[in-house]
């Protein structure tokens, strides 16, 4: 009799013990169920690329600065395959940055090796004199122009009071930024008054134009141009614009180098699918009796 | 347990366990994408200063291209959680009123507010979901007829129980001899008690306890008592002489030994009256027609026990 009572009582307790039981269960299942893992980020905005050459154990890196990502990771793939840069250099980097001040960092400082720079940051850093940037090949020079749809822009004063222009926001540009502001600062306009819409690329600009939001726009010409825009309706602004130019840090007169990294260059930019990119000048004459700097290209 | 009882049982159950389990999963729910949100953010945080947003103190218009793009290549990395961000604007850019299921969070920076609005889709009955409300209904299911059977067999024994109380009842009556008074009761029926001489009740004891120890013998009223029986029925009425019910010299149990048997069995014929089955155990057997005096004749107690009788005052 008293083994069935405390049958009976293990029978009520387990019970109980088993329901409970089955509640942290539930509560535990509840908290299983969802993964709660950590977030692996992978790089998301990459600002360089680098390779390494034949000589791996060589530790020192030729670096490179373009604003271009598509220029950096190709000229970076063909400089490493390069046996003169093999042999002096163990890798290579191709910066391209994310903004504008970068340049300044790169140039400024005499940071990169190689670099793509428009010849008035040269000036403003005094690099040429400072760390011995050379030019090494140069895109030719051009001309900014007011690019309207519908009508040839007129140089005038009355003529830009009424009209939204269409600008670059960054302030190295000469064609988008600098040029503009200083045609329509001779003209006795005033910036602050002006209404003046900003732009990050030079295609933007033609959006922001072939659109209708703005009347026009600061940029360059070019032939692809044609079939959205008319010649007609393009005004030239003054001044003759220097193209940009590759520019070597010569440090030493490491000469072998500068005549493998200029055929290099020359043979990247057969590849450029824009005519003003293919048509470059070399400054230097690499031949077996030595090398020369091309006159006439200052 | 009836079936009513099973169900609602059942029914009570999947829904505790149920909403237990939904309950724990929702806040477990929450706090991963509270923390995926909070890593996010963090990742644009560390990216703003590469991420080309708008701003107009600068006069920068920004790259929308290079963020949307920067959003589908964050958004390729939280593949394994809910979320997933729309965009990421300063200050200076008005959004659009949030959607349902869309979070926004802002990050400030020492001169401007950058908004982040994320998407959070949480599915609402996912595959494992569904799993474990499965799991819990079979759990309750397995609970309730396990708890069926736990009552049923309480049940039972409570009956069996019973019966077994019944029974034990039934087995176990016995006739009480209190020497203080000098009386035999029936252990069922206390309140009807019947006096007896000392002469009869000291042998009735020694006989009973002397058959227990002897339960072969045969006792012939033809021939003396046994010595061992008589010393028995002198230590009994030694014990009525000091409790002080007689100061008489104690009696000889030869003489009148048929007397004395009558007189027990009057006394037990009243005790017994109401449970006559019992008679036969108690009752000294008594000779019955011609030649019952004969040599076969016994009155010693076939059947005997000592717990058959308690004795009060021993």
């Amino acid at each position: 009799m008293s083994l069935n009572v405390e049958k009976i009582i293990f029978d009520k307790i387990s019970i109980v013990i088993f329901l409970f039981l089955i509640f942290i269960l539930a509560w535990l299942c509840g908290q299983l169920s969802v993964d709660d893992k950590e977030i692996k980020f992978t790089t998301l905005v990459e600002t360089s690329t680098s390779c390494t050459t034949t000589t791996k154990n060589n530790d020192n890196r030729l670096i490179i600065y373009t604003t271009s990502e598509k220029v950096a990771k190709n000229l970076t793939k063909k400089l490493c395959e390069n046996k003169v840069v093999s042999r002096q250099y163990g890798s290579v980097v191709g910066y391209w940055g994310h903004k504008t001040s970068d340049s300044f960092e790169f140039v400024g400082k005499g940071i990169a090796d190689l670099v793509l720079a428009k010849s008035n940051i040269m000036a403003a850093f005094k690099a040429q004199s400072t760390y011995n940037y050379q030019p090494v090949i140069g895109f030719s020079d051009y001309t900014a122009f007011f690019i309207s749809a519908k009508e040839k822009p007129r140089l005038t004063k009355q003529y830009f009071l009424d009209k939204r222009i269409g600008m670059l926001d960054y302030p190295t540009s000469r064609s988008g930024h600098l040029l503009p502001k200083k045609t329509l600062k001779e003209l006795g306009l005033s910036i602050k008054n002006l209404n003046i819409t900003y732009a990050n690329t030079h295609n933007e600009l033609r959006e922001l134009l072939a659109e209708g939001k703005v009347d026009i726009i600061a940029s360059f010409w070019k032939d692809s141009d044609k079939t959205r825009f008319s010649e007609n309706y393009i005004t030239p602004l003054s001044d003759n614009i220097k193209g940009t130019r590759w520019y070597f840090k010569m440090q030493q007169n490491n000469t072998d180098l500068l005549c493998a990294i200029q055929s290099q260059l020359l043979d990247m930019s057969k590849d450029q699918s824009l005519h003003y990119y293919q048509n470059v000048k070399p400054f230097w004459q690499c031949s077996s009796d030595g090398v020369h700097f091309i006159k006439g290209n200052k | 347990m009836n079936k009513l009882k099973g169900l609602l049982f059942l029914m009570a159950l999947f829904l505790i366990s149920s909403s237990l389990f939904y309950i724990s999963n929702s806040q477990k729910k929450d706090r991963v994408i509270h923390n995926a949100i909070l890593q996010v953010e963090k990742k644009i945080a560390l990216d703003l200063p590469l991420l080309d947003l708008s701003n107009e103190f600068f006069k920068h218009s920004g790259n929308k291209e290079a963020v949307a793009r920067y959003i589908s290549v964050l958004n390729e990395n939280l593949t394994n959680v809910d979320i997933k961000v729309v965009s990421i604007t300063s200050s200076d850019v008005s959004l659009p009123s949030l959607k349902s299921g869309q979070v926004a969070r802002q990050l400030k920076t020492n001169d401007d507010i950058i908004k982040v609005v994320f998407d959070v889709n949480t599915p609402l009955l996912p595959l494992n979901t569904i799993f474990f409300y499965t799991l819990f209904f079979l759990f309750s299911i397995g609970m309730t007829l396990w708890l069926i059977t736990v009552i049923n067999k309480h049940r039972d024994n409570k009956l069996q129980e019973g019966e077994h109380a019944g029974m034990s009842k039934v087995t176990l009556p016995v006739l009480i001899f209190n020497l203080n008074s000098k009386t035999i009761q029936h252990s069922y029926n206390p309140e009807h008690a019947i006096s007896l001489a000392n002469k009869p009740l000291c042998f009735y004891l020694a006989l009973v306890e002397y058959c227990t120890t002897h339960s072969d013998v045969v006792l012939n009223n033809n021939k003396d008592v046994p010595d061992e029986l008589i010393v028995l029925a002198n230590k009994y009425f030694n014990r009525l002489i000091e409790l002080g019910h007689t100061i008489r010299k104690r009696p000889n149990f030869n003489n009148s030994l048929e007397k004395t048997l009558s007189e027990i069995r009057a006394a037990l014929d009243d005790i017994l009256n109401d449970f006559p089955q019992e008679k036969q155990r108690y009752y000294p057997p008594k000779a019955f027609g011609e030649g019952s005096r004969s040599r076969l004749h016994s009155y010693s107690l076939k059947g005997i026990k000592k717990e058959s009788i308690e004795i009060i005052g021993k």
